[in-house]
Formats: C-alpha cells, sequence, structure tokens
C-alpha cells in the first residue's frame, strides 16, 4: 500500500455515532408517505444518498418524482428529531485536526444534504479545519456512486497527492473504487466486518487509525 | 418560469359528464386504487406521483382536459406554502387549460391509499360483460 498525501473523510460513522439516528429518521420519513419500513432494515442502507437508499422500499414512479421531497423530510425529521443526541466518536476530531496539522489536506466527502453536513461540523468543532467539503446538493448521483469522490479530487485538486477514502460503510469502498481510490475502512459505523474486506486496511475508529496508520501517511 | 429539471407530467385533471363513472374506468384501465374525493372532483391514483380527477362538466365546459400537473425540481418563485400534495406550485392558464407546475418538498396531506391487489385490468377480463356494461 502507498504513502497517502490527502483524505477524502466520510462523515456519519467515522467522525459522528449518527448511522442509527440517521436510520430511524429515514423509517419516519417514509411512513409519512405510506410506507413501514423498520430502522433496523434501513441501517443496512445508511452510507448511501437518498436516491439509492429508498430504492427497495418505494415504486419506481414515486421514486422519481417523490425521492426529493422524501430526503428533505428526512433531513427536517433527523435535524429536529434526532441530531442533539448525536455524539462525535471520543478522538476523531482531535485526528482531524492532527491530519491537518500535519500539512494533509482533509476534506469531508458526504451523502448527506448540506445543512446536516454544516450542522455535524459545527457538532465537532471542525468548520474550519477542513480542507473543505462535499455533499449531496454538490452532485448528481451520490454513494455509492463515485460522484462525491471524484468531484472532491478535482475541486481541491488532490490528484497528484495519492488522496485515500476513509469511510465506514461499503458504499464507500465500492464509491472509491470505481475511480481507483483506495479506501481505508472503519469499523466504527456498526457495518459487519465481512461487508469491508475489499478494503485496503480496516481500523476500529478514526483516532485509532491516526494514532496506529500514521506510517500510512506521506 | 424557471425551475432545474422537468420531472414529467404526474397528474391530470379531466372534465366529465359522469366523473363516478370515468374514474371507475381509469381505475379499471390502469389498476389503482379506489376512487375517493379529493382536488374538487372523484380522483383515482397511486398517489401524489400519479393521479387522474375526473370533475363535473359544466354546460358552458364540456368533456375534456381542465388541468394538467407536471412536475419538476428546482422550482423557483413559488410561494413557500405547500399544498395537499406536498409541493410549491406556480399556475398558469394555457387556453382552456391550467397548467400546474409543481416541485414535491414535503409528505402528502393525505397518506396515499395503496394500490389495487391483482393484476392490471384482470378484473375487467373475469367481469361478466352484463355487469362491466352495468358498471359504466
Amino acid at each position: 500500500m502507498g504513502s497517502f498525501g490527502a483524505v477524502l473523510l466520510d462523515l456519519d460513522g467515522c467522525l459522528l455515532d449518527s448511522n442509527d439516528a440517521h436510520a430511524r429518521a429515514w423509517s419516519r420519513a417514509l411512513s409519512r408517505f405510506g410506507h413501514r419500513v423498520s430502522a433496523s432494515r434501513l441501517r443496512r442502507e445508511i452510507g448511501k444518498g437518498g436516491a439509492e437508499l429508498i430504492r427497495d422500499f418505494v415504486r419506481p414512479g414515486e421514486r422519481h418524482f417523490l425521492g426529493d421531497a422524501m430526503g428533505k423530510v428526512q433531513t427536517r425529521i433527523y435535524l429536529s428529531g434526532f441530531e442533539r443526541d448525536v455524539r462525535p466518536f471520543p478522538g476523531a476530531a482531535a485526528a482531524v485536526r492532527r491530519m491537518r496539522a500535519s500539512g494533509i489536506p482533509v476534506v469531508l466527502a458526504s451523502s448527506a444534504d448540506r445543512r446536516v453536513v454544516e450542522r455535524s461540523l459545527r457538532r465537532a468543532r471542525l468548520s474550519g479545519v477542513l480542507t473543505g467539503f462535499i455533499c449531496a446538493d454538490d452532485v448528481r448521483k451520490a454513494k455509492p456512486f463515485h460522484d462525491v469522490f471524484s468531484l472532491a479530487i478535482r475541486r481541491f485538486r488532490l490528484a497528484r497527492r495519492d488522496p485515500v477514502a476513509i469511510g465506514d460503510t461499503p458504499y464507500d469502498i465500492a464509491a472509491a473504487h470505481q475511480i481507483g481510490l483506495p479506501c481505508i475502512a472503519l469499523l466504527s459505523g456498526g457495518f459487519p466486518l465481512s461487508s469491508r474486506a475489499s478494503a485496503e486496511a480496516r481500523f476500529e475508529g478514526l483516532a485509532r487509525h491516526w494514532s496506529s496508520g500514521r506510517s500510512l501517511f506521506q | 418560469m424557471k425551475f432545474d429539471a422537468l420531472l414529467g407530467l404526474h397528474g391530470i385533471v379531466l372534465r366529465s359528464d359522469d366523473p363516478s363513472r370515468d374514474a371507475r374506468r381509469w381505475r379499471r384501465a390502469l389498476g389503482l386504487a379506489p376512487p375517493r374525493k379529493a382536488l374538487g372532483g372523484v380522483t383515482v391514483g397511486v398517489g401524489p406521483e400519479f393521479f387522474v380527477t375526473l370533475r363535473q362538466a359544466a354546460p358552458d365546459a364540456p368533456p375534456g382536459v381542465e388541468e394538467i400537473h407536471v412536475a419538476v425540481s428546482g422550482l423557483r418563485g413559488a410561494p413557500g406554502a405547500v399544498d395537499a400534495l406536498g409541493g410549491r406550485m406556480i399556475e398558469r392558464r394555457i387556453g382552456r387549460i391550467r397548467l400546474v407546475v409543481r416541485e414535491f418538498i414535503a409528505e402528502p396531506r393525505q397518506r396515499p391509499r395503496r394500490r389495487a391487489r391483482g393484476k392490471v385490468g384482470a378484473r375487467r377480463e373475469t367481469a361478466p360483460l352484463a355487469r362491466r356494461k352495468g358498471n359504466r
């Protein structure tokens, strides 16, 4: 494995322990459109962009016409009912600060809505620390498609810095590998280890990753 | 009218001399949920993403198309109020037809009804001719 010079970091399940909260917010949002889907079933889909996440649970026409509205309702429910109970993973924000202090560009690349990303960064006290962020609002197709990573590399000129993606879901790995980007998997998001078998490396969480995987970086 | 993308036609309002009869016909043809009173007429559909509403034709307005509802994304200049279908909309009159351009942003006020069970058109194929005629 090479020596990496830039990080494309996922948000939910990496910086924040928020995957369960998102699943519950999706369950509630879908129920408002007449679909009863349990949070535990939706939990496996967290990490995908909204349009992909709802694919198995709604009618195709409904997804086409109402997919954006469902995403907006989920965001509203998450921000008003769940976000206040979400906590950053211990040491995760500090690890990002140390990466930045070491001169490594760190770009957040998330499938979440812009308002969720901005509020989450404030909660983790990382608003002015990151090199920048790319969110679902910036791309046509969010994860598991590669668009958030591709745009992040292009917009922040990271191609020559040997970037690596860091994420907690199989969808991060799939998106990264579509464009030949290596991916480090974090186990903090609660997905089974087997679903991250194809990742280039695996760590318990972001704090642990930086303390024991420092040698992976330039 | 400014918006980002045209998603497609999602609803139509028709004037009919017998709205209940025509609603049953639409329901049978497309295998839709039972008709209900909504949008100022008798409505059949699967949810906000597709509906057909039949309104009673007035003497001065013969049967025909009354409204066409089109869904878009990124609609600009629409009033903030959310309508019963969960959208913000702008209306234009084009000849005798009212064009409604809508961006869905929220859940519908009325929970969508489930689609009718069974195959599309199955009931029409199995119902006796006399009964079918009686339904019309």
